[in-house]
């Protein structure tokens, strides 16, 4: 099937460059602090960010700038503390810290990547 | 492409204004759109998802003619707001407006008494805490305030009114803007910023974000609305209970005060039928502190709308405006603590 789409495509771009398959983009979201972001249509707010330690997903502990996000279901204890490089996961689907803003003055933020 | 996607598509095509307003044509397909349809129809039998496709246009712009299509050419247009649509934060960029074609000022939800309830409030993706909380404070204080402040036109726009000082000194003054239904929309198509309150019947209530885009666009973005920036460009910020109802309202640095002192304004306050909010202190440089209060559901520089107060048990009970993690059962000392202040509305 895909086979006779891509020869069709062929056909409609007449003698254009050859066909190039999508791309599959990276998913990130961004959250600010004391806000609620959406991480696949799921409200996740997150709280604040501050400097300490967190945990990867090999286990090892790591020390650096954290933030607590909110994630459903594991509201208790006021949200799970994440740094770069947590994988959290939403509703079944992972997502990847990829880092943590800590400004000296305005809103911290946090950067997370979909993974497949 | 199947009829109800087809079906979705057209509604979505008519609802996309983008930032400039206005309806959006359908475009015709060429053969390099077609094209790129084919290859990413190729994309979705793999597998692979929408989301995580990279289009040059994206496929709900576009749909296929079908028999009938050419006979009925009319198209119903929503009266839309004069104002340019306020301007979305930098970082929101590329992000739509949509018509909440389905949207009302308000819907009594199953459990609630009145169509304004304080858990119609959602904070979204916007640091303006201290509106949304306020927002809680006045409908829990008084619904009808509320309902005062929001005239539907019936028509998809509505009058929303706010008082605004118009210089630092000066008394606040009702001030009516037009807004449409049209929301900043993420790609799930749920609200960027406030999100909804209850649904009904087929009916969304929007109360909370026809306030705040109001108040957007009174500064022109919602981005000189977000915390620090509310006082931006000239305007007279006092207060979101003053912004709602018109009335001074009184600010209270708990500093020096007691524990006890602070609960019984909150409690008056409360009996009363006054709107309350309490803000959080800066507990930045304080790592240990932060994660104490964050496992209480405290999270600094975020303002909350008191609920309860239990002198007995000298506790207190705090709405968080982002609709859920509220904060229950918070000791007097603690509340010391993490809050820096209390606003009592008149």
């Amino acid at each position: 099937m895909n086979a006779l789409l891509y020869a069709i495509f062929a056909v409609a771009c007449g003698t254009g460059p050859a066909p190039v398959p999508p791309v599959k983009a990276p998913v990130i979201e961004e959250i600010d602090e004391t806000t609620v972001g959406d991480l696949d249509g799921v409200r996740v707010p997150m709280g604040n960010v501050t400097h300490g330690e967190y945990t990867l997903p090999d286990g090892t502990t790591k020390t650096g700038d954290i933030c607590s996000l909110v994630i459903p279901g594991r509201e208790r204890g006021g949200g799970v503390f994440v740094g770069a490089g947590s994988v959290v996961e939403v509703d079944g689907t992972k997502w990847k810290v990829l880092a943590v803003d800590n400004p000296t003055e305005g809103l911290g933020s946090v950067r997370l990547q979909k993974l497949d | 492409m199947d009829q109800l996607h087809r079906q979705a598509s057209q509604s979505r095509s008519s609802k996309s204004g983008g930032n400039n307003g206005g309806n959006a044509s359908t475009p015709a397909l060429g053969n390099s759109e077609l094209a790129e349809l084919l290859l990413q129809q190729a994309a979705r039998e793999e597998g692979v998802d929408d989301n995580e496709l990279l289009f040059g246009t994206h496929p709900d712009q576009f749909w296929f003619a079908e028999d009938g299509d050419d006979k009925d050419t009319t198209t119903t247009t929503r009266p839309t707001q004069e104002e340019d649509l306020p301007g979305l934060r930098p970082k929101h960029e590329g992000k739509e407006y949509e018509d909440f074609t389905d949207g009302t000022a308000f819907v009594k939800g199953a459990n609630d008494e009145h169509a304004v309830d304080p858990n119609d409030v959602k904070q979204g993706a916007l640091g303006d805490c201290y509106l949304i909380a306020g927002m809680a404070a006045v409908a829990r204080a008084d619904p009808k305030l509320i309902e005062k402040l929001i005239k539907d036109n019936g028509d998809g726009t509505y009058d929303v009114s706010l008082y605004i000082r118009p210089h630092r000194r000066g008394y606040p003054r009702k001030v009516t803007k037009t807004v449409d239904s049209r929301l900043a929309v993420k790609y799930s198509g749920k609200p960027l910023y406030a999100g909804y309150g209850d649904k009904e019947d087929g009916k969304t209530e929007l109360w909370t974000a026809l306030i705040e885009k109001t108040l957007a666009q009174h500064k022109d973005s919602y981005d000189l609305i977000s915390g620090g920036n509310i006082g931006k460009g000239g305007f007279s910020y006092a207060g979101t209970n003053e912004l709602l109802t018109g009335k001074i309202e009184n600010y209270f640095s708990t500093d020096g005060m007691d524990s006890d002192e602070a609960l019984l304004w909150i409690d008056i306050a409360l009996e009363e039928g006054n709107p309350v909010t309490a803000s959080t202190r800066n507990l930045k440089d304080d790592p240990d502190l932060t994660r104490e209060a964050n496992a209480q559901n405290v999270y600094w520089n975020h303002a909350y709308a008191p609920m309860s107060v239990d002198l007995d048990a000298e506790t207190v009970d705090l709405q968080n405006p982002w609709g859920s993690s509220h904060v229950e059962n918070l000791s007097g000392e603690d509340f010391i603590k993490y809050y820096r202040n209390i606003r009592i509305g008149g």
